[in-house]
C-alpha cells in the first residue's frame, strides 16, 4: 500500500509576502523523512501542501508517479497527526479511532477488529471506552496515531506531534512512533524543530531554511559533513569560523581568522574568503600552551550526561568543546576565566558554503 | 479571625444581605401571603381555572415559537460571523449588543412603525395595492409578539453560538476531513456536537426572556394575547392577590428551572474547550455566486427584522399615523413640564437610572469577587444571588416590593426609592458579570508580583486591582444604566403619576394614541442606548458579547 512520494518544485507565496518553496523532495516507500528547521522555515506549510490544506501555486506532488494535487485531501489516502493532537472531544477513544472507518462505511465487525488491532499495536487497549478528557497527553498522542493509521493510509504525516509532551515521555514516544512506522513500512514525513528528535526517528533528515530544503541526508551524514553555514550552525554547536586563505598546501589550506592561523582540510585559492566548521568533540583543550595551539579563555562549563560542555572565548569568537576528561574539567571549572590552549586536527575541520563571514 | 478577613467577609456579606431583604424576602412574602392567607382566588382554583391553563399554554407556545424563530434566524448569522472573513466584522459583532440593551417598549414603538398598521411595510403594501386602508399589520397579536421576541434574541443566539464556533480547533475539522468526512458528516459529527451546549444555552436564555417578557406582550398583545406575566399584572390591578401570587409561583417554578439549566449549560460550555488563536475562515472571494446571493438574502432579512425597527423609531418620532402628517410636537412635549409633558419623566428616568447604576456597581464588585472564588459555598451563594434576578420576573419583583417594602414602610405616597431598588436588582446580574469577567482576566501572578514588591493589601487593591478592573466596572455601569433607564415593567407597577419614567410614559402615550410623543421619547432612549453601546465598545474592544 505504501507509496513513493515526490515533491517537485512545490511553491506557494502568501498574501503577506512570505514564500515557501520551491521544495524538492523524494521519500521512498516506507521511508521516514524528517523536515527539520527553525520556526517559520516552511516545514508545516510543506506538510499542509502535501495534505492538501494549502494549494501550491507551482510544482507537482506525485504518489507513485501520479500527480495528486487536484485530489481533495480526504481522497489522498493520508493519515495525519496534528500538533494540537486534535482528537474529537465529544467522542470516546474507540469512536475517535473508528471515525475514519465509519466514514468509509466499514462493517461494524471489521471496525471493531481494526480498532482493536490498532489499539493493541499502540498499547491503548485498556483506554478504548474512556472519554477524550479522561486520558493523559501521552495516551492522547497514541490515540491520535491510531486514528491516523486505522484506515491504512498510503502516507503518514506527523506535524510536531510530541511538542506538547515532557522530555522523558517524548523520548519514549519517539521510539514507539519509529517502531510502528517500521512495522507498517509506511511512507512518513515527520515535522519537528528539535534536532535530537529528528535524529532519533529518521531515515533521512531534510533541513529547511527560508522555505527551501537546504540539505538532505541520513543524520550522521548531515552531522559529519554539513554542506553550508546554516546547517553547520543549526546542527552543530555553532563552531563556525570565517577567514581568508593565506597559503595552499597539498591537501590543506592555511586560513587566517583574526590573529590566528588554522590548518583546514580542503582546497581553495589564496586570498579567498572561506568558512569552516569544527564539531565540538573535535576541539581539543589543554592547560599548557603549545606552539600549534591557540590561547583561549574559559567562559563557562556545563555538565551533561556523558560529557562536559566547555564554552571558550577565542578573541571574540565563541568556541564550544566537548570534554570527557572529568579531572581536566574539574581543574578548569574553578575558577572560571582560566587561559587554556585549543587546537583541532585539520582533517576534522570542514569547509562550508555559502560563507557570509 | 483577623480584622482584614472580617472586613472581607463584611464586604461580601453586604450585597447578600441587601438582596435577601429586597429580593428574596419580598418574593417569598408575596408567595406566602397569596397562597396561605389568601385574599382573592385560592391557589387550587387558579390552577384549575381554564383561563390560567390557556394563559400558561399560550405563554409556553409563544416562547417556543419565538425561540425557534430566533435560533433559526440566528444560526446562519453565527456561522457567518465565525467563518467569514470580512471588513467591519468587529463593528457588526459589537453592534449585536444594541438590540439587547434596547428597552422593550422602544422596540414596541419601532415595531409598530415598521410592521404595524400604516407603518413602513403597510404603507408600501398600500401603495402597491392602491388600497386606502391598512392592508397588513404584523405588529399585533401573535406574529407581532414572536417577531419582536426574535428581534431581541437573534443577536443573542448569534453572539453565543459564534463564540463557541470560534473555539473549535481547526485541526479537529481537518482531522475529520482527512479521515473522509463529507461536509454534512462534519457538521453532524463534529460541529453540531461542539456548538450544542452554547446553542442550548442561548435557547434557554431566549426562552427565559420570552417567557417573562412583559412590555412587548402588553403593548402588542393588546389584552387579547396574555401571558402569565401579563396576567399577574392584571390580577394585581383587580386586587386579586390570591391569583397574582399563585400565578407568580407557577412562573417562578418555570423560570428558576430555566435559569438553573442555563447555569448548568454554562458549566458544560466551559469544560474542555481550549481557546484557539487560529480560526478556519474563508474570504469573500472564495465564495460562489449562489452562496453570495444566499448570504445577501439572509442579511437583507436580518436588516429588515433587526435593524428596521431601530431605524423606524426615527420616523415614529416625527410621523403621526392618525393625522398622516409629520410634526415635531413629540420633541416639544419632551420639554414641557406640565401634566402629560415629558420633562418630568425624562428627569425621573435619568435620576433613577443614575442612582440604581451606582448601587448596581457598588454591589456588583463584591459579588464578582465572591463569585470568582472557586467552588466554595460563598461563591455558589453569590452566583445564585447574582442570577436570581434573571429568574424572578420584573412584575413578581415589583409586586413583592410593593407588598413587603412600600406598604409597611409607608412609602405609598411616593415610592421612588423602591423604583431605584427594583432597577438596581434588574441591572445587577449585568454589572456583576461584566466586573467578574474583568476580574478573571487579571493575571494572578501580577498580584503576587505586587505582593513581592511589598504592596499592602489596600495598596494592591487601589493601585493594581481597581485600575485593572476599571474598564470592567465602567462597562458594568453602562450596562446597568441601559437596563435601568429602559426598565418598564417593574417601574410601571410601582410608579405613581409623579414617578413616571420615559419608558412608562411611552407605554402610556401609546395607549392613548399619542404616537409622536411616544416616538420622540423612544428616540431619546435609542440614543441613550447607542451611546451606551459605543461606550461599551470603546472600553472592551470586542468582548462585549461575553457579558451575556
Amino acid at each position: 500500500m505504501s507509496v513513493r512520494m515526490e515533491l517537485r518544485g512545490l511553491e506557494r507565496e502568501f498574501s503577506d509576502g512570505t514564500r515557501v518553496g520551491p521544495v524538492d523532495l523524494v521519500v521512498d516507500r516506507g521511508e521516514l523523512v524528517t523536515l527539520l528547521g527553525p520556526s517559520g522555515s516552511g516545514k508545516t506549510t510543506t506538510l499542509r501542501m502535501i495534505a492538501g490544506f494549502i494549494r501550491p501555486q507551482e510544482g507537482s506532488l506525485l504518489f507513485n508517479g501520479e500527480n495528486v494535487l487536484t485530489v481533495p485531501p480526504r481522497d489522498r489516502g493520508i493519515g495525519m497527526v496534528f500538533q494540537s493532537i486534535a482528537l474529537f472531544p465529544n467522542m470516546t477513544v474507540f469512536q475517535n479511532i473508528a471515525f475514519g472507518l465509519d466514514m468509509a462505511r466499514w462493517k461494524h465487525e471489521d471496525v471493531v477488529a481494526r480498532v482493536e488491532e490498532m489499539s493493541d499495536m499502540l498499547r491503548i487497549r485498556g483506554l478504548l471506552h474512556r472519554h477524550i478528557n479522561e486520558i493523559s497527553g501521552g495516551e492522547a498522542q497514541r490515540v491520535a496515531l491510531a486514528r491516523a493509521l486505522a484506515k491504512q493510509p498510503r502516507v503518514l504525516l506527523l506535524d510536531e506531534p510530541l511538542s506538547s509532551l515532557d522530555p522523558q515521555l517524548r523520548e519514549h514516544l519517539q521510539m514507539e512512533i519509529r517502531r510502528v512506522q517500521r512495522s507498517l513500512a509506511i511512507t512518513t514525513i515527520y515535522v519537528t524543530h528539535d534536532q535530537t528528535e529528528a535524529f532519533a526517528v529518521s531515515d533521512r533528515v531534510a533541513i529547511m531554511n527560508e522555505g527551501k530544503v537546504v540539505q538532505i541526508g541520513p543524520p550522521e551524514e548531515l552531522y559529519e559533513s554539513p554542506r553550508n553555514e546554516f546547517v553547520a550552525r543549526f546542527l552543530g554547536s555553532g563552531n563556525v569560523f570565517s577567514g581568508s586563505v593565506e597559503e595552499v598546501h597539498e591537501r590543506t589550506i592555511l586560513v587566517r581568522v583574526n590573529e590566528h592561523q588554522f590548518e583546514v582540510h580542503g582546497q581553495e585559492q589564496v586570498g579567498a574568503r572561506v568558512c569552516f566548521t569544527v564539531k565540538p568533540e573535535d576541539v581539543v583543550v589543554a592547560r599548557t600552551v603549545s606552539s600549534d595551539a591557540h590561547p583561549a579563555t574559559v567562559l563557562s562549563v556545563i555538565h551533561q550526561i556523558g560529557s562536559h560542555r566547555l564554552v571558550l572565548d577565542l578573541d571574540g569568537t565563541q568556541v564550544v568543546s566537548l570534554l570527557t576528561d572529568s579531572e581536566l574539567v574539574r581543574q578548569l571549572s574553578e575558577p572560571l576565566g582560566q587561559r587554556v590552549a585549543l587546537r583541532f586536527d585539520p582533517e576534522s575541520a570542514a569547509l562550508v558554503e555559502p560563507c557570509n563571514g | 479571625m483577623n480584622r482584614q478577613t472580617l472586613m472581607a467577609y463584611l464586604a461580601l456579606a453586604s450585597p447578600l444581605v441587601l438582596l435577601t431583604c429586597f429580593l428574596v424576602y419580598p418574593v417569598v412574602d408575596v408567595l406566602g401571603q397569596g397562597l396561605f392567607f389568601g385574599m382573592g382566588t385560592p391557589f387550587y382554583d387558579v390552577v384549575a381555572s381554564p383561563v390560567t391553563q390557556r394563559t400558561l399554554i399560550f405563554t409556553l407556545y409563544q416562547a417556543t415559537l419565538s425561540t425557534a424563530l430566533a435560533v433559526l434566524l440566528g444560526l446562519p448569522g453565527a456561522f457567518l460571523i465565525a467563518r467569514l472573513r470580512f471588513r467591519g466584522k468587529s463593528v457588526i459583532r459589537a453592534g449585536m449588543i444594541v438590540p439587547f440593551v434596547l428597552p422593550p417598549i422602544v422596540v414596541v414603538v419601532g415595531f409598530l412603525q415598521m410592521f404595524g398598521a400604516y407603518g413602513l411595510v403597510d404603507s408600501l403594501m398600500m401603495t402597491i395595492t392602491g388600497s386606502p386602508v391598512s392592508v397588513i399589520n404584523l405588529a399585533s397579536g401573535l406574529p407581532g409578539i414572536v417577531l419582536a421576541h426574535a428581534f431581541y434574541n437573534i443577536p443573542l443566539v448569534v453572539l453565543m453560538v459564534s463564540a463557541s464556533l470560534e473555539r473549535l480547533n481547526p485541526e479537529v475539522e481537518e482531522s475529520a476531513e482527512l479521515l473522509g468526512a463529507s461536509r454534512l458528516q462534519m457538521l453532524r459529527r463534529i460541529v453540531l456536537p461542539h456548538i450544542l451546549p452554547s446553542l442550548l444555552a442561548s435557547s434557554v436564555l431566549t426562552y427565559l426572556f420570552c417567557f417573562t417578557s412583559f412590555p412587548i406582550v402588553l403593548a402588542l398583545g393588546q389584552g387579547r394575547y396574555v401571558t402569565l406575566e401579563a396576567r399577574i399584572w392584571y390580577a394585581f390591578r383587580y386586587f386579586d392577590y390570591g391569583e397574582a401570587s399563585s400565578l407568580a409561583l407557577i412562573q417562578i417554578l418555570v423560570t428558576l428551572s430555566l435559569a438553573y439549566s442555563y447555569v448548568r449549560l454554562g458549566r458544560m460550555r466551559q469544560q474542555g474547550i481550549a481557546p484557539t488563536s487560529t480560526m478556519k475562515q474563508v474570504g469573500l472571494r472564495e465564495l460562489s455566486a449562489a452562496q453570495i446571493v444566499l448570504i445577501l438574502a439572509y442579511l437583507a432579512l436580518l436588516a429588515f427584522i433587526v435593524a428596521g425597527p431601530i431605524v423606524a423609531v426615527v420616523r415614529a418620532s416625527v410621523y403621526d399615523p392618525l393625522t398622516k402628517s409629520y410634526s415635531l410636537d413629540g420633541f416639544g412635549n419632551l420639554l414641557s413640564a406640565g401634566t402629560g409633558g415629558g420633562l418630568v419623566p425624562l428627569i425621573n428616568s435619568v435620576f433613577y437610572a443614575a442612582m440604581s447604576t451606582l448601587f448596581a456597581v457598588t454591589l456588583g464588585i463584591p459579588l464578582a469577587y465572591a463569585h470568582r472564588g472557586s467552588k466554595n459555598p460563598t461563591a455558589t451563594l453569590a452566583s445564585t444571588m447574582t442570577l436570581l434576578p434573571l429568574g424572578v420576573s420584573a412584575i413578581t419583583l415589583a409586586y413583592g416590593l410593593m407588598r413587603a417594602i412600600v406598604v409597611p414602610l409607608g412609602l405609598s405616597a411616593n415610592p421612588w426609592p423602591v423604583i431605584v431598588v427594583a432597577q438596581t436588582i434588574i441591572g445587577l446580574p449585568f454589572s456583576a458579570r461584566s466586573i467578574e469577567i474583568a476580574l478573571r482576566s487579571i493575571d494572578p501572578s501580577l498580584l503576587d508580583q505586587a505582593d513581592l514588591l511589598g504592596a499592602s493589601r489596600l495598596q494592591k487593591l487601589f493601585f493594581v486591582e481597581l485600575p485593572l478592573l476599571a474598564p470592567g466596572i465602567l462597562v458594568g455601569g453602562v450596562f446597568a444604566f441601559a437596563m435601568a433607564i429602559g426598565e418598564m415593567s417593574a417601574t410601571l407597577f410601582i410608579a405613581l403619576p409623579q414617578n413616571v419614567t420615559l419608558a412608562v410614559a411611552i407605554y402610556q402615550n401609546l395607549s392613548v394614541r399619542k404616537f409622536v410623543e411616544a416616538g420622540a421619547a423612544a428616540l431619546v432612549l435609542v440614543l441613550v442606548c447607542l451611546i451606551a453601546f459605543l461606550a461599551i465598545d470603546r472600553m472592551t474592544g470586542r468582548a462585549s458579547g461575553g457579558t451575556l
